[in-house]
């Protein structure tokens, strides 16, 4: 069987009800701001319901060129979810990937991110893919970095966290620099 | 606070500047956003999206009217962030280009959004290609702070969009005044 959004280790699958029940155990719990972001929820430290999640995620579903999917390891299990949207523009599509805490720094995070490259570049005529990471979170930056997307500065006073202001990092990565850094389509 | 300074007056849109928005929203060279849309604006759309829009707290779309020339473009705010804060947009017809009006407009709503909504930062976006566009923001005090390369194109060639914003502290030292209400720590 051909699956396009999978490799040796993880493949996307529709969020459903299970999967639906594991994102609202995160965002209550220990992935509460990355969640918040992701889903566009008001406040991003405040807990949400089973039903708000439910209904942002079918907002999400709504939006044209859009996809929020859950990842799964090859043990079959919810490790995390990614993002994928060209709503405004499939010239310059945005994407995003949130592993869950225990699952992280097991290179599900880089496999779902090179599987959402090769769909944005190898699949579509993105000629620039964004992603954005609060300056707070250097995992984060490091992780985008690590993958080949470049710092473009950040929008200043994006928000408050700890009773400090934060920047929203963005950061970029051009079709050209995709082909040469993942000559084989995501497998380089 | 006065929405009316040195000639120019900002005023809410009526079903009379319909045509006109729909007009500066087909041309090209006024169109205003990182890619370019087909002509098709009608004024009934325009309409539709004003009411839709008036639904909305914290977001305002002005026009800007001059005693000498009439009604030359709009200006809009979205406080996509509430009390933090907002992103500007603003449009004015070809044949008024260079005379101030876009700058003084400008000028009116950032005393606004920082004076009277209390704000710490104003966003701004734009392309590379658009230079009138990035001066007037940056000679305001607008700073480049984010780019997304060849994220437009225009005219047949790729430029970039470029994210400007104004902190609260630099408006306020910029134009000589005193932050008497907040200071820019949460």
């Amino acid at each position: 069987m051909r699956r396009e959004l999978a490799s040796d280790k993880i493949q996307f699958r529709s969020i459903e009800e299970d999967e639906t029940k594991t994102i609202h155990k995160h965002q209550n719990t220990d992935c509460t701001y990355d969640l918040s972001g992701e889903l566009d929820l008001d406040l991003p430290w405040a807990p949400a319901t089973l039903e708000q999640i439910k209904a942002k995620l079918e907002e999400f579903q709504k939006k044209e060129c859009t996809a929020i999917f859950a990842i799964f390891s090859s043990d079959d299990e919810c490790v995390g979810i990614a993002a994928f949207s060209a709503e405004w523009d499939p010239w310059n599509p945005h994407m995003g990937v949130t592993i869950w805490p225990e699952h992280r720094r097991k290179g599900f995070g880089t496999e779902a991110a090179k599987l959402l490259l090769k769909a944005a570049f190898g699949n579509s005529v993105a000629h620039v893919v964004n992603c954005g990471v609060p300056d707070y979170n250097k995992e984060g930056l490091a992780f985008a970095e690590s993958l080949g997307f470049k710092n473009q500065g950040a929008e200043r006073r994006a928000g408050v966290m700890d009773g400090k202001f934060f920047d929203y990092v963005l950061l970029d990565m051009l079709r050209e620099e995709y082909l040469k850094l993942y000559p084989k389509g995501g497998e380089g | 606070m006065e929405f009316t300074r040195e000639g120019v007056t900002l005023r809410p849109p009526t079903e009379d500047d319909c045509q006109f928005l729909a007009d500066l929203g087909n041309n090209m060279r006024t169109q205003g956003w990182n890619q370019r849309l087909p002509p098709i604006r009608v004024p009934e759309i325009i309409s539709e999206r004003m009411k839709e829009g008036l639904k909305k707290p914290y977001k305002a779309m002005l026009m800007i009217d001059t005693d000498q020339d009439g009604t030359v473009g709009y200006i809009n705010y979205d406080e996509e962030k509430p009390r933090l804060g907002a992103t500007l947009g603003l449009i004015t017809a070809e044949d008024y280009w260079g005379k101030g009006y876009a700058q003084i407009a400008t000028e009116i709503v950032l005393e606004f959004l920082f004076e009277e909504r209390g704000l710490q930062v104003v966003w701004a976006w734009s392309q590379s290609g658009n230079v009138r566009a990035v001066g007037a923001a940056e000679k305001l005090g607008f700073k480049v702070s984010v780019r997304v390369r060849e994220g437009t194109i225009m005219y047949g060639k790729l430029h970039d969009t470029l994210g400007l914003d104004m902190l609260r502290e630099e408006y306020y030292e910029s134009r000589g005044k005193e932050d008497k209400a907040i200071g820019q720590e949460p």
